[in-house]
């Protein structure tokens, strides 16, 4: 049955196989001259040697140079890191049951001497194990190449936080997961492809957006305004900003002001108008790990539970 | 293969009965001789696309008939000719059938009538022959 | 008028048994007012049949008789909605781990993986399949001339049909399930398809159950009928003991209650001066005002479809007909 899984889906492995080839030469091309380049402007050694008091002073210059120089690649990368767990749940995830009962193929595969139980568990464990692993590897790749802004702006930030731990290749889980689901569901691939990428967006948005930020409640700091708009150096730069803003005259949080009168400076502005201190709320470079585990708990969970419907539907329900 | 059957679903003709005729004729024409061997089951099978009863329905009746003989394990062989079985050695069964034909008609039936019931009473024995068999 | 007989009480509609076998067979498929039903609507409705096994059956009904479904019950590829099917005496979708390696399937249209090659899916057969036969499945490919290098998709109709079937061959069935496996075939690649199917009954002693919506196909390699309509099973039999039970009475327009008492009528039609009845016989018939003749297995079939292929009868409503009875008396 493991030979009759790999077969009837080498093809899509190729495929995912080429396209980590060409994400890793693309990592590869543009990550080389990035650590060349990291090594020999100092900020490496000068990163290594810091403290985090010092991050913004000394270090600064040379690392605003170096963000300014290839930061944007960041984009890019971010693009790519988050449409490829969702195109693998779609076009690999979603024909997986779809296509057997829009081909009637099932009608052949099923009428073997093997249970449908099985035929499904070995399918499914072979495409979410591939999946896991390309994921892995694509997490290897990516650490590899953002290490330099790891060091420098740390991994808890977006779009880092999506490519540096865990999450990436449970993210690829569950978009496979949900595509086996919303296939085994629909039985029409085209519709199922849909219906995946619409769960993929449902489920992450929320989780990133809402849920996220609250897995444990933010740190808050406040200065006054006239020590200027950066937080206070006891906060690391490798934190994730969560939100930030001014506090008003009457003690609410906001997320801007205006001057009324142009011919001020803004600090005379904001102090005529009430505005007595800055706020920033985020959360500490050290909950990273324990975020990235929590979220990818709640991925995999989320995909058991699509699985077990895919199971559910496919004892079932037939044509 | 000694020889080939072939079946003509239009005819109205029972499957196996074609090949009981094909038989018969095939000894008629000396095509087949004693001694040998008919299409195995399997290979007339495959010859005719056919189900396999009725082959072996056709060659049970040749048996019945004694033209051949199966042997366990061998096949099926043909054991008599029907060359020389001429009318002559049925007299008596031809004069009991003109006696017949004289009291059907001397009872009113006309020719349609008589071969309607003649072959009406064929039917019924030959199915009570397959009963009792 | 013509009355057909749609659907038979429960009771006439017998199993037909040949009366020499006394001895109890075992069933290879068995139901027991077997029903599927979708939603409101019923695909199949108390159906309770026995196929003995060892038989090649036709299951013979029109398009959406129920056919499919039925197959698809006795595969365990759909539950009952009512009643039960077994397959050797076991449920198939409550026990499919015993019951699939026993069942051969060729679904229709013959459904194969386009892209595999044929020895793929050999491959694919050897790897599933406890029983399966591989010198035999590579055996009859080349008998059959099927080049094993080749992709499924890019076989012709009948190949494909072929290695749909040696893949449910090789399996060693000892039910196989056709559905309606020569609909989309020239009348050269049936035969050959029929001809590999028989080689294959004569070989193992396999039930076949094959269905179709034309019984002309499969007459000559069935010796078990099974009439499906309007998702009921009208007739159920071996074909010599229906052949020999079923009669077509022509006689002058009269009462039919005589015969109707000792005999079923399953169709009648009346014009002004004739009476003709096609009657399922319960005893011999005496009665001097009727020549009896024989039915084709074609025209029983289409009789208990509600149909008639005689060439006498202009195929009528039964409005046109009282019509021209009328006008019949009317001009006497």
């Amino acid at each position: 049955m493991t030979w009759v899984a790999w077969r009837l889906h080498r093809a899509e492995g190729a495929v995912v196989l080429a396209v980590l080839a060409v994400l890793g030469a693309f990592l590869l091309l543009s990550g080389l001259p990035m650590a060349h380049s990291y090594q020999q402007s100092g900020l490496a050694a000068c990163l290594a040697h810091a403290t985090d008091s010092t991050v913004r002073g000394t270090c600064g210059q040379v690392g605003g140079a170096f963000q300014n120089q290839f930061g944007y690649l960041l984009p890019y990368a971010a693009f790519a890191l988050l449409a490829l767990p969702v195109l693998l749940g779609a076009l690999v995830g979603a024909p997986l049951v779809a296509r057997e009962l829009e081909q009637r193929t099932h009608l052949l595969v099923w009428m073997q001497s093997v249970t449908r139980v099985r035929w499904l568990s070995v399918t499914v464990g072979l495409v979410l194990g591939g999946g896991l692993l390309a994921g892995g590897v694509a997490l290897a790749l990516m650490r590899w190449w953002y290490s330099p802004f790891a060091q420098l702006l740390g991994t808890f930030r977006p779009p880092a936080y999506d490519f540096s731990g865990p999450v990436l290749p449970a993210s690829a889980v569950l978009a496979l997961a949900l595509g086996i689901a919303a296939g085994a569901l629909t039985r029409r691939t085209v519709l199922a492809i849909f219906l995946t990428l619409l769960l993929v967006l449902a489920i992450r948005m929320p989780v990133e957006l809402f849920l996220r930020p609250n897995f444990a409640p933010p740190v808050a700091v406040t200065w006054p305004i006239a020590r200027g708009d950066n937080p206070p150096v006891t906060v690391s730069t490798h934190v994730w900003e969560v939100d930030s803003g001014w506090i008003d005259g009457q003690g609410h949080q906001t997320h801007g002001f205006r001057c009324s009168s142009p011919s001020q400076t803004s600090l005379q502005c904001m102090q005529a108008d009430g505005y007595r201190s800055y706020y920033f709320t985020y959360q500490p470079a050290d909950r990273f790990w324990t975020f990235q585990w929590t979220e990818s708990g709640i991925y995999l969970g989320l995909s058991a539970l699509a699985v077990g419907l895919a199971f559910w539907l496919v004892r079932r329900r037939v044509t | 293969m000694m020889i080939e059957f072939h079946l003509d679903t239009h005819s109205g003709v029972a499957p196996y009965l074609q090949i009981v005729q094909q038989v018969k004729q095939a000894l008629r024409l000396g095509v087949l001789e004693v001694g040998d061997q008919l299409p195995t089951v399997r290979e007339a099978v495959a010859q005719l696309a056919v189900n396999p009863n009725t082959v072996l329905k056709a060659y049970r009746e040749l048996e019945h008939e004694g033209l051949v003989a199966s042997r366990p394990g061998q096949g099926t062989f043909v054991q008599r000719t029907l060359a020389g079985s001429g009318l002559a050695s049925h007299a008596a069964l031809r004069r009991g059938l003109v006696r017949w034909l004289h009291s059907a008609r001397a009872a009113g039936l006309e020719e349609e009538s008589i071969l309607a019931l003649f072959l009406a009473t064929f039917q019924d024995t030959r199915d009570e022959k397959e009963d009792t068999a | 008028m013509t009355t057909a007989l749609q659907a038979l009480p429960a009771s006439d509609r017998r199993i037909i048994e040949p009366p020499e076998k006394g001895q109890r067979m075992s069933n290879a498929l068995e139901t027991t007012k077997l029903g599927k039903s979708y939603g409101r609507t019923w695909a199949l409705q108390d159906c309770t049949l026995a196929l003995p096994a060892g038989r090649v059956a036709a299951l013979v009904g029109p398009n959406g008789a129920g056919k499919t479904t039925f197959l698809h019950l006795a595969t365990g590829l759909l539950q009952p909605t009512a009643g039960s099917v077994q397959v050797f005496g076991m449920t198939p979708h409550e026990r499919p781990k015993e019951v699939l390696p026993r069942l051969g399937f060729v679904a229709q249209d013959h459904p194969l993986y386009r892209g595999l090659s044929v020895a793929d899916l050999l491959t694919l057969g050897r790897k599933m399949n406890p029983r399966w036969d591989d010198a035999l499945a590579r055996a009859r490919m080349q008998k059959l001339g099927i080049p094993l290098g080749r992709r499924a998709g890019q076989l012709s109709g009948g190949q494909q049909a072929q290695v749909a079937l040696v893949l449910a061959l090789a399996k060693r069935p000892d039910l196989l399930l056709l559905d309606e496996p020569l609909a989309s075939l020239d009348p050269l690649a049936r035969r050959e398809f029929l001809r590999t199917l028989m080689d294959a009954a004569v070989e193992t002693g396999m039930t076949v159950l094959l269905s179709s919506h034309n019984i002309g196909d499969l007459e000559r390699v069935c010796d078990y009928l099974i009439i499906l309509s309007a998702a009921h099973v009208q007739l159920a039999g071996d074909i010599t003991e229906i052949v020999r039970a079923h009669k077509r009475l022509v006689g002058p327009r009269q009462d039919v209650s005589g015969v109707a008492s000792v005999h079923t009528i399953v169709e009648s039609s009346q014009t002004a001066r004739q009476t003709t009845l096609l009657v399922r016989t319960n005893g011999p018939l005496f009665d001097p005002s009727w020549a009896v003749e024989e039915v084709s297995l074609e025209d029983i079939v289409l009789a208990y479809l509600g149909q008639q292929t005689d060439a006498r009868r202009p195929v009528s409503s039964p409005a046109e007909r009282e019509h021209d009875v009328e006008e019949m008396e009317g001009v006497q």
